[in-house]
């Protein structure tokens, strides 16, 4: 069985005319750089433009990413980000409500009244994520969606550990507010009272 | 709500994730996968042409090119047969993406690539991974063609007829690049030639060598004496033979020693390891002077040849010496079209042929004295005459429309008379202002508009105009008269001379009081001649106006002042169309 190919070993085929190492590579970090982009911006197709550029950039300077400093998938969600944030500004405007709302759902087999409760949760979840500043938003997305360690958040939005921490709470704050009919112990509370 | 348990905190956090994950992220569409593959592959495909001399960075609208398993040669991306045989051509870059997949294994968690998209990679077809199997480079095998001379000539230019057909669409896309990216890899090649160990020497000994031998010759010639050249020339020649044949055998027998022998030519060429490549360059250079200087030799040769057959065919007149070519015309001149000029002698005229003219005029208005000195009024065959010569001042001093007097005369034997004199017979002594005691309005004892003796409106004795005596008949040629082929009394149409007439003053035309009480506008056309003398002439209205406008028009017409139009470099006269435009406000 040949041994498992870093990221490091299939960029470099890749930059060079490897199309298989490529695919491997692209399938390896694409999930996870289109979800980033897709909860950071609100649309499929912007976050599909995204993940198309992101990846195109890596094969266009391979060079830009340094594999002593960071991982390739650290390396992707900056470029994406750095991307995302480009379009949110070309955008001039914050992502939108009726964005996420307009999203297709992908359909699934549920009770209809089960599925209703659980889409209306999500587009209210959805809301209060769109809802919160940009950097507050990129780092909950990064720390709780993507599950990056904080110093890899920090990395990845260059700042440090500590800004990423002071950002994670204020927007944890701000969804726990708006969220707050959604929470099962706020419920018991107001039951309790 | 008064008080916050302990675990409240945690018990929120996992509550807040829980609900963070009720937001589910859609996956990214197969389009994507697509798109994403077809930048990359463009990208490649880009890096690739840029390091290819053959293609410029800006061609990346052409950066799909498909090989064929069996002949090995790249097409454009629209074939999906093989021009040359027939082979089913495989889709831009599976040959590639097969070539990837057999250069890396994929990983074990990802044995086969889950994109649908490029699931072709496992139906690729069992002949192009033949196609495409690892060859050895240690290894050439080479099939010696037996083939005849001719039979081998006939497939390399099928081969590059072909090649030729296959560059076409490239060429005509950018005609001016494909020229370039072709001139610059031909000079690639031409310097790897040039630079390989040897061929600059032997070209240079080749060239050197060949340099001498003209010197030789041109020393040869410019000493050389009557008598014995020939021998010189000959003995030459072999001579120069000779040193060709010896530096060839040293090539060539150096080229089968087995051991590294050098013969002389080799140590004078400085080329002692790669003697086919040396060969190859004094050969090419060998060539190149042949031709040029082939060339030469044979254009000297054809010229002393023409003269030796020019001397062959003159020499019967052994008197005469050739002294040279003289160019000859190859038609005479031809004579100008048109009337002859005018004669120096008895008869002339406008007339081209030969003829004397005849007849006269005269006239008078019956006066006491005889008819007064002066200048004959404009001649003219053609206008009839209106008003005849009067050397009395005009009795309406400012006429609203002048006429000028005419006489019928062939206008080539009296040229316009421009001295400030009165109308007048110029053959009279009389100073006192006097038509002459003929009648009719001319001058002179005749009868008729003419001046002289005879009768009708023409010039001295003789009937019906013209001049010469007898009845009129224009005259022509005359001694001293021809090649003139001018025609005085043409008038020219505008665009066909060589320098259009030019207009100094043009006055308007004024209102008539009538008109504007009848409110009356509109344009006035005239048709004038601008003639060579500087008089405007044969004024015609062709769209007209009522209430003297008209002639207000025509009034204003007269007075142009104007440089007259040029016809190879003589002054003609010109039409000229005119339009007054009459508006009130």
């Amino acid at each position: 069985m040949p041994e498992r190919i870093t990221d490091e070993r299939a960029l470099d085929r890749a930059v060079g005319g490897d199309e298989t190492a490529f695919i491997l590579l692209y399938e390896r970090h694409r999930d996870a750089v289109f979800r980033f982009a897709y909860r950071l911006l609100g649309s499929a197709e912007l976050a599909e433009d995204v993940t198309h550029d992101c990846f195109l950039s890596l094969m266009r300077r391979p060079r830009s990413f340094d594999p002593t400093r960071s991982q390739l998938r650290t390396y992707l969600f900056a470029a994406a980000r750095n991307l995302a944030f480009k379009r949110l500004q070309a955008r001039g405007q914050d992502v939108t409500v009726e964005d996420l709302a307009a999203e297709p759902r992908l359909p699934e087999r549920e009770e209809p009244l089960q599925k209703l409760l659980r889409e209306e949760l999500e587009r209210e979840v959805s809301r209060a994520v769109a809802g919160l500043p940009p950097l507050q938003r990129e780092a909950l997305i990064l720390f709780e969606y993507e599950e990056l360690s904080l110093a890899e958040v920090a990395m990845i939005v260059g700042k440090d550990v500590g800004t990423v921490k002071a950002r994670l709470h204020r927007a944890r704050q701000r969804l726990r507010k708006v969220l707050a009919p959604y929470f099962n112990s706020s419920r018991e509370t107001v039951a309790a009272e | 709500m008064s008080e916050i348990k302990p675990d409240a905190q945690m018990n929120d956090d996992r509550e807040l994730r829980a609900l963070l994950d009720e937001w589910r992220a859609p996956s990214p569409s197969e389009s994507l996968d697509k798109r994403v593959v077809a930048a990359y592959r463009r990208q490649i495909t880009d890096a690739v042409q840029a390091s290819n001399p053959m293609f410029s960075q800006r061609d990346s609208e052409v950066v799909k090119m498909k090989q064929c398993s069996t002949c090995h040669e790249e097409f454009a991306d629209k074939f999906s047969f093989c021009p040359v045989d027939g082979t089913p051509l495989p889709l831009a870059g599976q040959a590639a993406a097969t070539q990837a997949a057999r250069n890396i294994e994929p990983e074990p968690t990802l044995t086969q690539p889950t994109i649908p998209a490029l699931s072709y990679q496992q139906e690729s077809p069992q002949i192009e991974m033949q196609a495409l199997a690892p060859v050895d480079d240690s290894y050439h095998l080479t099939i010696l063609d037996d083939a005849g001379l001719i039979s081998r000539l006939t497939t390399e230019l099928k081969a590059v007829a072909h090649q030729s057909q296959l560059t076409w669409p490239e060429f005509k896309r950018d005609p001016l690049g494909f020229t370039k990216r072709s001139i610059s890899s031909y000079a690639g090649l031409l310097g790897r030639f040039v630079s390989q160990p040897g061929v600059g020497a032997a070209m240079g000994v080749a060239v050197g060598s060949m340099l001498l031998l003209m010197l030789g010759v041109i020393l040869l010639e410019r000493t050389r004496s009557a008598g014995a050249t020939r021998a010189i020339m000959v003995g030459f020649g072999l001579l120069a033979v000779g040193m060709l044949i010896t530096i060839f055998s040293g090539w060539f027998s150096r080229d089968n020693e087995t051991t590294v022998g050098v013969s002389r030519a080799g140590s004078l060429a400085g080329a002692r390891n790669d003697s086919n490549n040396a060969l190859a360059g004094m050969i090419a250079a060998f060539v190149f002077i042949f031709f040029v200087v082939g060339g030469v030799i044979g254009w000297n040769f054809y010229n002393d040849w023409r003269h030796k057959q020019i001397a062959a065919a003159d020499r019967q007149r052994e008197d005469l010496e050739y002294m040279g070519d003289v160019s000859i015309p190859q038609e005479q001149e031809t004579p100008k079209p048109g009337a002859a000029g005018m004669n120096k002698g008895n008869g002339g005229g406008s007339k081209p042929q030969y003829e004397r003219p005849h007849g006269g005029g005269g006239g008078g208005r019956e006066e006491q004295t005889p008819a007064s000195a002066g200048r004959l009024p404009q001649a003219s065959l053609t206008i009839p005459q209106v008003l005849a010569p009067d050397p009395h001042p005009p009795n309406i001093p400012h006429p609203s429309l002048p006429t000028a007097a005419t006489i019928n005369a062939d206008p080539l034997l009296f040229p316009t008379d421009t001295r400030p004199l009165p109308y007048g017979d110029p053959h009279s002594t009389s100073t006192t202002p006097s038509s002459g005691p003929g009648t009719g309005n001319g001058i002179g004892t005749g009868a008729g508009g003419g001046v002289g003796s005879g009768e009708g409106g023409g010039v001295g004795p003789g009937r019906g105009g013209n001049t010469g005596g007898g009845d009129n008949s224009p005259g022509g040629g005359g001694p001293g008269g021809g090649g003139g082929g001018y025609d005085p009394n043409h008038i020219f149409q505008s665009r066909e001379v060589t320098v259009k007439a030019r207009i100094l003053f043009k006055p308007e035309a004024p209102y008539t009081e009538e008109a504007r009480r009848n409110q009356i506008t509109g344009t006035v056309v005239l048709r004038a001649v601008l003639s060579s003398n500087g008089s405007v002439t044969g004024i015609r209205p062709v769209r007209t106006l009522p209430n003297g406008l008209t002639e207000q028009a025509i009034a204003a017409a007269q007075k142009i002042k104007f440089v007259p139009a040029q016809h190879e470099g003589r002054n003609v006269s010109q039409y000229i169309q005119i339009e007054y435009n009459f508006n009130l406000y």
